[in-house]
């Protein structure tokens, strides 16, 4: 007999399996053993008989009371062995204790989906309130640009408002830029029309003549056709200049450096 | 049991045919109520549990598998288990109960008792009681041998070679091939 089967048949492997004890890995081993080995069929058959022999040797007449409600059960139809009766007539397992079960159950399932949907509409709310804070942001923002643009063209729209017009001389002839001034409302602005190109180093500056003395107004750029505000001296300037200055100069205009002048009469 | 009525009553248990119920009843029903009450001791407690088992059969016959047991084995593991169960179950529920009944009148079944049955065991009680003991424990109440072994405070080996010496003599006592054999060799 091999090592294997002896080990197998002394273990209690066998016995165990006979009395439905074995899990399922161990009734494959066993039963790969029966299969596999005619000795351990062999002893397998043999504890059969003498397991019934044993069981028969207890036997005690079975009362006619169980036999007849078992013949009761088995012609009633659609058989359940959840809601089989036993002799004392109690049911293993009450139909209201099953809906019980069922609804807990769906109510449970009803409760997680909720849950994750009220989840899903909070994560909703917040990212439309964030939506509805930037919305605002804009508003503003345009609101005041809008305000701004008010004011620049309402110095076009003004009846006392007076247009200038700017032309470069030969050193610079494609310098043409349009200046509106409104003394009366205070108001002045300016639109770049086209500006020549200059070296890095320099660029072109608008003075305005004030009392005799010449204030820098600032820096001349390429706005691309927008409107710009000129600062408040240019409403009182007995005249406007334009000249092309190092970038670190504001105190004073050189004549050389001029290139368009446009000079007010204020009569 | 003959090998043609064992088929017999699977083939009719199949087919849904109440007579293979009555050939249950007539040819293992006492089987197994002895096994029930052997495993419960109580009477009524028996008596449920004969009949869930009897019911599982029924039910369960297509997941029978005469290549693994014979038919015997099946329906007494049904009956071992659905009674260990009804037992625990019981106990537990006693366990719970406030008030606990004490009934001291041991209930005896109203059944007449098979002579056939007083006979073979008869000779089962000529069977030494230490092997009866392991055998009542394995196949009665559930125990693995590792269990027996630890609840009859005896070593595990012991516990093997007894079951196995008790089933031999055991055998020796039902095998009439056996008892003829013995007695032709005395004579000689």
């Amino acid at each position: 007999m091999k090592d294997t089967v002896r080990l197998f048949l002394e273990s209690d492997l066998l016995e165990r399996y006979l009395t439905g004890d074995t899990d399922f890995e161990e009734n494959l081993q066993t039963e790969h053993f029966i299969d596999t080995y005619p000795e351990v069929a062999q002893e397998y058959d043999k504890l059969q008989i003498d397991l019934e022999q044993y069981a028969r040797s207890f036997s005690k007449p079975l009362p006619e009371a169980v036999k007849n409600t078992v013949r009761e059960q088995l012609s009633t139809p659609e058989i359940s062995l959840d809601a089989a009766t036993t002799s004392s007539g109690k049911r293993s397992l009450p139909w209201y204790f099953a809906a019980a079960i069922i609804s807990t159950f769906l109510m449970g399932a009803a409760t997680v989906a909720l849950w994750n949907q009220n989840q899903m509409l909070t994560t909703e709310k917040s990212s439309v309130v964030d939506q509805m804070q930037t919305l605002k942001n804009d508003i503003v923002e345009t609101n005041s640009k809008l305000e701004l643009l008010k004011s620049k063209y309402a110095v076009l729209s003004d009846p006392d408002t007076k247009q200038y017009i700017f032309e470069g001389n030969e050193r610079a002839k494609n310098l043409r830029s349009v200046a509106y001034i409104n003394p009366k409302e205070g108001l002045s602005a300016i639109n770049v029309v086209s500006l020549p190109d200059l070296p890095k180093e320099k660029v072109f500056k608008m003075w305005a003549e004030v009392n005799g003395k010449m204030v820098c107004l600032g820096e001349l750029q390429k706005a691309d056709l927008k409107l710009m505000s000129l600062p408040l001296e240019a409403e009182n300037a007995s005249s406007i200049k334009i000249t092309i200055e190092s970038k670190a100069n504001k105190d004073f205009a050189a004549i050389d450096s001029e290139v368009a002048k446009i000079d007010f009469n204020r009569d | 049991m003959s090998k043609l009525l064992e088929q017999n009553i699977i083939s009719l248990l199949r087919e849904k045919d109440e007579k293979g119920m009555e050939l249950l009843f007539d040819h293992y029903g006492d089987a197994l109520f002895g096994v029930a009450n052997k495993i419960t001791k109580d009477e009524d407690l028996a008596k449920d549990v004969v009949q869930l088992s009897l019911m599982k059969i029924w039910k369960k016959i297509d997941t029978y598998n005469e290549k693994k047991s014979k038919l015997f084995t099946w329906i007494f593991r049904i009956t071992r288990n659905t009674a260990i169960d009804k037992l625990r179950s019981a106990n537990l529920k006693s366990d719970q109960e406030i008030q606990i009944e004490v009934s001291d009148v041991y209930s005896l079944g109203t059944e007449a008792v098979n002579p056939d049955h007083l006979d073979v065991r008869k000779h089962l009680s000529s069977l030494d009681e230490k092997y009866q003991v392991v055998m009542e424990a394995l196949f009665f109440q559930g125990m693995t041998q590792q269990e027996a072994s630890e609840a009859l405070d005896m070593p595990l080996g012991t516990i093997k070679s007894r079951l196995k010496i008790g089933l031999r003599e055991l055998r020796k006592i039902y095998d009439p091939a056996l008892v003829v054999f013995i007695f032709s060799m005395m004579m000689n």
